[in-house]
């Protein structure tokens, strides 16, 4: 992320923000839907946290970690909307599952649609980490400070999150050789 | 490739390919473009410039907060282990019929027992106020910024097998031999891996089931970091949450069935919460029929 960009956006340039908006935004993007596994809460979740952005901006102290910063308001964000959905549709609300982009054999996109099954059922403080560390490649330290919560929080949760993918993966593995031993 | 690896590949290429290309929609960013004008950027702050901290230490208080701990938790764990009623060599399995109370799901638990099945034993375990559910598998009390405790069933004996040579080095691979089908392979395989205190074996019993319990702690100076992949691994799943975390690992022959319990807790947790997590432990019952 270029410095002079964000500290003329600091400053209230809306030309250097938007140019930011443009380096940055896909990945902000992307890292909500995956958190929010739903394209209208995510493009609410990153519309919010580019405002929010933008508000608080000139109280960011360090430009050089605009990008960090940027990562915290957006799982803010994220956050927030999961709520907000929660309470409008209460907390058994199943996600809604869209098909797969990417064609791929047989076997992968079983072990993919059992993966997003799980992904589906984990919560979203659990889709989150596993989202900054294994997507966006974040350590767990990156992760907890994106996430505002101590590490061992961070590491806690993405055990356990990746505990119940590999739980799903298992079951698909024993279903595919129930399958071949049939 | 460890199995560890091929998983993680799985997840990767999961979040990578399962949505597809997720740019930023243009009318998002055509929304917020319009919004500038009329959305007020707060004043900044008085005072000196303050870098934000990306890395998160414990401070001086919270470690000796630990020690204390740890010298409590010693304590207690002391007496349970040395003089409570689990001691190993306790009776013959007699089957108890289990009632049927409700199956561990939500997040945070109402105190009361709940009822779990890992590895083909059904378990019932009974919580106190304040304890959550643990992905259906176990209970743990998370106090923010202080401490995590947890009693937990691992899900899987082959997992629970693939115990790795070197919980850092993890990615050079499992020990060699690998580790057999009995209660005393498997915990003399965690006895045994590098960097994980003295602890010594012994014998345990829970609601008459007999085994083996280790305690296993992680070095308190460690850098995740520094280790493979920046997580340090007891075995195939299982990593860990802190430097000087501790795992009472419970390896018991549950009618036939091998059943890994992981009695475990982060530095700071207090006299109190450690007291809780032994009556979860006592409270455990267990049918592998």
């Amino acid at each position: 992320m270029e410095r002079r960009l964000v500290e003329l956006a600091m400053r209230g340039d809306e030309e250097a923000f938007d140019m930011l908006v443009g380096q940055l935004g896909d990945s902000l993007h992307s890292v909500a839907r995956r958190i929010l596994r739903d394209t209208t809460l995510a493009q609410d979740a990153t519309q919010q946290a580019l405002l929010d952005m933008w508000r608080n901006l000139p109280r960011l102290r360090d430009p050089d970690h605009f990008e960090a910063w940027a990562y915290r308001l957006l799982v803010n964000a994220c956050h927030a909307e999961a709520r907000r959905e929660r309470r409008h549709r209460g907390n058994l609300r199943l996600l809604p599952h869209d098909e797969p982009m990417v064609p791929d054999s047989a076997s992968r996109i079983a072990t993919q649609d059992q993966l997003d099954q799980a992904f589906r059922q984990l919560s979203v403080e659990h889709r989150t980490v596993v989202v900054l560390v294994h997507y966006r490649g974040m350590t767990p330290t990156e992760a907890a400070d994106a996430m505002g919560t101590p590490v061992g929080t961070a590491r806690s949760r993405l055990h356990y999150a990746l505990m119940s993918l590999r739980a799903a993966i298992d079951a698909e593995a024993r279903v595919a050789t129930k399958r071949g031993t049939a | 490739m460890t199995r560890e690896e091929d998983f993680i590949d799985q997840v990767e290429g999961y979040l990578d390919e399962y949505e597809g290309q997720t740019p930023l929609p243009e009318m998002v960013r055509d929304a917020v473009r319009a919004q500038l004008p009329t959305t007020r950027q707060i004043s900044p702050l008085p005072g000196p410039l303050r870098i934000l901290d990306m890395t998160v230490t414990v401070p001086p208080a919270a470690r000796y907060g630990l020690v204390a701990a740890a010298a409590v938790a010693a304590v207690i764990a002391g007496g349970a282990l040395f003089g409570g009623p689990n001691l190993g060599g306790g009776p013959t399995p007699t089957p108890v019929p289990i009632p049927t109370p409700p199956i561990l799901s939500g997040d945070a638990l109402e105190a009361g027992t709940y009822r779990l099945t890992v590895v083909g034993v059904v378990a019932t375990i009974t919580v106190p106020p304040g304890w959550a559910n643990v992905q259906g598998i176990g209970v743990g009390k998370d106090i923010p910024d202080v401490s995590f405790a947890a009693v937990v069933f691992w899900p899987s004996d082959a997992e629970a097998a693939h115990v790795y040579s070197d919980p850092c080095r993890w990615q050079d691979g499992y020990v060699d031999p690998p580790v057999g089908p009995t209660v005393d392979d498997l915990i003399t395989a965690l006895a045994n891996q590098p960097q994980r205190g003295e602890s010594v074996p012994i014998d345990v019993s829970i609601d008459g089931y007999r085994g083996k319990m280790v305690e296993l702690t992680v070095p308190d100076d460690i850098n995740f970091a520094d280790c493979d992949g920046g997580q340090f691994y007891s075995w195939e799943g299982r990593f860990h949450q802190a430097p000087g975390q501790v795992d009472r690992i419970y390896v018991l022959d549950v009618d036939g069935r091998r059943l890994v319990i992981d009695a475990h807790f982060t530095p700071g947790t207090s006299a109190g919460d450690l007291a809780e997590q032994q009556a979860v432990l006592d409270s455990i019952r267990l049918d592998g029929r």
